[in-house]
């Protein structure tokens, strides 16, 4: 099943990534490959998952998610790990995920194989047994690690079977293809006192790609046997059983070159072993034990802490938060290791994705040449939205009228509230908002263009770019960023702010930004107000918001925020060939929540409005919105809207699409508004449409990190002014030409 | 490499982890792989992942799946600065 499909709580194995190399690449850079145990932690019907993997939490879009394949985990009687003496040599098969480890100890055991769980645990345990001249080997495959840093339940079972079952041999799988990745584990286990033998896997894979690697070369960078192999293809195996042997027997010399760690650390080093020599337990490496203290491994530090006297443990504590730093010179050098290796083993090909990215990289993150790309590609969205989506919507719209046409003139028989509550409540609402679903298939086709292909993050660095250029950048700026999806998370990312009152104005300033939701309604509307201009329209609202938001937040940081810099970085994907079926996933779950809205949240508004406006009289103007309408006349003349306009600007605190259902009911057609409206009323009504106050999510949100009613109703009012003040001053100067 | 990687960012004339890679010559993925590493030691913090709770309002919000952050944020910490501040010093 999809990981999609798992409920909170529940944990499961991932059995199968599909897709693209570029996003099992990216799921794989973030932990998620064959065999990982993954827990859900929060999962929501359209929203991101958040799953608990290796020891981490990982925040996973449901596009993403899409491509992970999991299976219940099946609690098996724990195994017990074969040792036996029949065994001459135990060997210790282990890897990063993603590099083959499996196909290997396949190649190695065939079918002499036994499955079960790792003894109290749930994590699956392999372990086989071969011959090879005479010599029996008994396997272990260990699961899937990124380090020995016992991160995660995987990574401390794999550390705790080599430390403390002390095997005879390590087969250490890389991939040939990503070396540089595979072979930070290797470093770490280099400083275990178990010979290694490098299974160098995927060569082809490399080969296709470009790379070129000199397995002597890296033999002899490693100072380990280095065996080439194709284990998919049963490529190399005998090879490997040769240098197993033949290293057990000391036959070939094993010289590992290991990382260095720098010699004031070293002396550090030495300090420690002095400190904890007597009281590591015989089963550990006492080296390994002091480096991974200084390295401030969690683990071993309260094993150590819990094994020796207060005093003698006070000493180490001592030098232990003297040295706290040690950590980024003792894995500095071991990224600098495998940096070596690389340069020295590795040629890399001339053409390459990264440098390909690098080189449009030059044009599209360019402050000037990247902003008009920008603006063209937005402006393009909008363009080819109304060209395609706008006649379309348009025939719907009027097939949805006629229909309720017919209804009326053809159901006589029945009640007329009844036929009025199909035709205008039901059909003229809902059927309305789902007219616009060929708009929205384009306007979310293209966005999920744009985020599959690399695109997107480019657009938010880009306007990083330009808000930092202006002044505009630390803390308050990256939740801002978040807001371009939805004002929810964004709200909640201003929890990085320590300053209580930067924080405040940043949660103040976020409903500023125009949210997906509410940029679907401005498409919608423009469409209808302004046909063939609609593209101009939309875009430059847009742009005007933005321009809104980023002139509130240099006040807001010049006055503030003194201008705070804080550093930080952000991830630009490479560039890739969309995939089409994520494209047409990231559409399907739009839509769906969209449809899902519309028969549940939109059609109870909707159908309260239609209520309200069709009692007691059966004519709108004489209903009970209508009475209560009127009290909106007045503000509504000062931008010369009617006041059912107002009214369905103020439904959309429910939900911003009510707008487009509410005005459905109230006009039957939404084409009527153009004879209601004139140019500058229309403009005026977009204009307090994007700047209106934001959904009933995004003010719960607000109360929620505020804890006060005073700021919710401050943000409120502030967003009820500034949409207001803006939207008259568009009416008034309109008007004028 | 790391005290190399911190100062770059500190220096904020690089903001993406691709133009690190570039620029300390590694590979992206071994980038995201010390960013991450980072994470883990407390130098760096990644933005939004406060945004762990079901909120309000999210399962009712039609365009919650951008509630995915768009572009993956991390910022120094202030050990991360403290750290630097030290590099720095000593230099």
């Amino acid at each position: 099943m999809q990981l999609l499909e798992l409920q909170p709580g529940k944990k499961a194995v991932i059995r199968s990534l599909e897709g693209g190399r570029s996003v099992l690449s990216r799921l794989a850079a973030l932990g998620f490959t064959p065999g990982a145990v993954v827990t859900v932690l929060r999962s929501s019907d359209h929203g991101p998952l958040l799953v608990s993997l290796r020891g981490s939490r990982v925040a996973l879009g449901r596009g993403e998610a899409a491509h992970i394949f999991v299976t219940f985990i099946v609690k098996e009687k724990p195994a017990q790990i074969e040792t036996t003496n029949q065994r001459d040599l135990t060997i210790a098969l282990t890897g990063q995920p993603n590099v083959g480890k499996s196909s290997v100890f396949n190649l190695l055991t065939g079918m002499n194989q036994h499955v079960g769980n790792w003894t109290g645990k749930t994590i699956e345990c392999k372990t086989g047994t071969y011959n090879f001249k005479g010599t029996g080997f008994s396997v272990v495959d260990l699961p899937g690690t990124y380090s020995l840093t016992a991160s995660s339940e995987e990574e401390r079972l794999a550390r705790d079977f080599i430390t403390k079952e002390h095997p005879d041999l390590i087969v250490a799988v890389v991939n040939a293809a990503t070396l540089e990745r595979s072979l930070y584990l290797v470093a770490e286990l280099l400083l275990l006192p178990v010979p290694i033998v490098v299974a160098l896997n995927m060569t082809d894979v490399a080969e296709q790609e470009g790379i070129q690697i000199e397995p002597k070369v890296l033999e002899a960078a490693l100072g380990v046997p280095v065996v080439p192999m194709v284990a998919s293809k049963g490529a190399g195996h005998v090879e490997l059983e040769e240098a197993i042997l033949r290293l057990s027997n000391h036959e070939i010399s094993y010289q590992p070159k290991r990382p260095s760690i720098l010699p004031a650390h070293q002396t550090v080093l030495d300090q420690l072993r002095g400190f904890i020599g007597s009281y590591v337990l015989p089963i550990y490496p006492e080296k390994w034990v002091a480096l991974k203290l200084l390295e401030g491994d969690e683990e071993l530090t309260e094993l150590m802490k819990s094994s020796m006297p207060p005093e003698a443990w006070e000493n180490v504590h001592a030098l232990l938060y003297q040295h706290e730093d040690a950590i980024l010179d003792i894995a500095g050098a071991r990224y600098e290791w495998v940096a070596r290796i690389i340069r020295a083993a590795v040629v890399e090909p001339k053409v390459t994705r990264v440098g390909m990215t690098a080189r449009l990289d030059r044009v599209l993150t360019h402050p000037l040449w990247g902003t008009l790309t920008l603006i063209t590609i937005l402006g393009g969205v909008f363009w080819l939205t109304y060209k395609v989506g706008s006649p379309i919507q348009a025939f719907l719209s009027q097939l949805i009228s006629q229909v309720a046409q017919i209804l009326r003139s053809g159901w006589t028989t029945g009640p007329r509230w009844l036929v009025e509550f199909s035709a205008g409540g039901i059909l003229g609402g809902i059927g309305m908002v789902l007219t616009f679903l060929p708009i929205l298939v384009i306007f979310f086709a293209i966005l999920g263009f744009m985020e599959d292909t690399g695109y997107m993050a480019r657009a938010a660095y880009l306007s990083d770019r330009w808000m930092h250029m202006m002044g505009l950048h630390g803390k308050s700026f990256m939740p801002i960023l978040l807001g371009f999806g939805c004002n929810v998370p964004a709200i909640l990312g201003t929890r990085i702010i320590e300053s209580r009152r930067a924080r405040l104005l940043t949660i103040l300033l976020i409903p500023l930004v125009p949210c997906t939701a509410r940029m679907a309604v401005i498409t919608i509307l423009a469409a209808v107000f302004f046909g063939s201009s609609a593209f101009w329209i939309a875009w430059g609202l847009v742009g005007c918001s933005l321009l809104i938001l980023a002139g509130m937040g240099i006040v807001l940081h010049h006055f503030f925020f003194e201008n705070e810099h804080v550093p930080f970085i952000m991830e630009l994907p490479l560039y890739h060939l969309p995939n089409f079926r994520t494209i047409g996933i990231y559409v399907r779950d739009n839509l769906l929540a969209f449809i899902k809205k519309a028969g549940t949240t939109i059609l109870v508004a909707t159908l309260f409005v239609w209520a309200l406006s069709y009692f007691p009289t059966g004519n709108v103007m004489t209903s009970y919105l209508g009475v209560a309408g009127k009290f909106l006349e007045p503000v509504g003349s000062w931008m010369g809207l009617p006041w059912p306009v107002l009214v369905a600007l103020l439904t959309s605190f429910v939900a911003k699409e009510n707008t487009v259902a509410t005005l459905g009911v109230l006009y039957g057609s939404l084409n009527a508004l153009k004879t209601a409206m004139t140019l500058a009323a229309m403009l005026a009504f977009l204009v307090f449409q994007i700047l209106f106050i934001p959904c009933v999510g995004t003010m719960a949100a607000i109360q929620q990190e505020t804890r006060s009613w005073k700021w919710t109703a401050t943000s409120i009012g502030i967003q009820l002014a500034m949409s207001l003040g803006l939207a008259v001053a568009v009416y008034q100067i309109v008007r004028l030409f | 490499m790391l005290h190399r990687f911190l100062k770059t960012i500190q220096a904020g004339k690089v903001q993406s982890l691709l133009e690190i890679a570039r620029t300390l010559d590694l590979s992206p993925d071994m980038a995201l792989h010390i960013t991450n590493e980072l994470t883990n030691m407390g130098y760096l913090k990644a933005v939004g992942a406060d945004c762990e709770k079901p909120q309000t309002g999210c399962s009712e919000c039609p365009t919650n799946r951008g509630c995915q952050v768009i572009v993956r944020h991390w910022f120094l910490t202030e050990k991360g600065r403290t750290v630097v501040s030290k590099i720095s010093k000593a230099e």
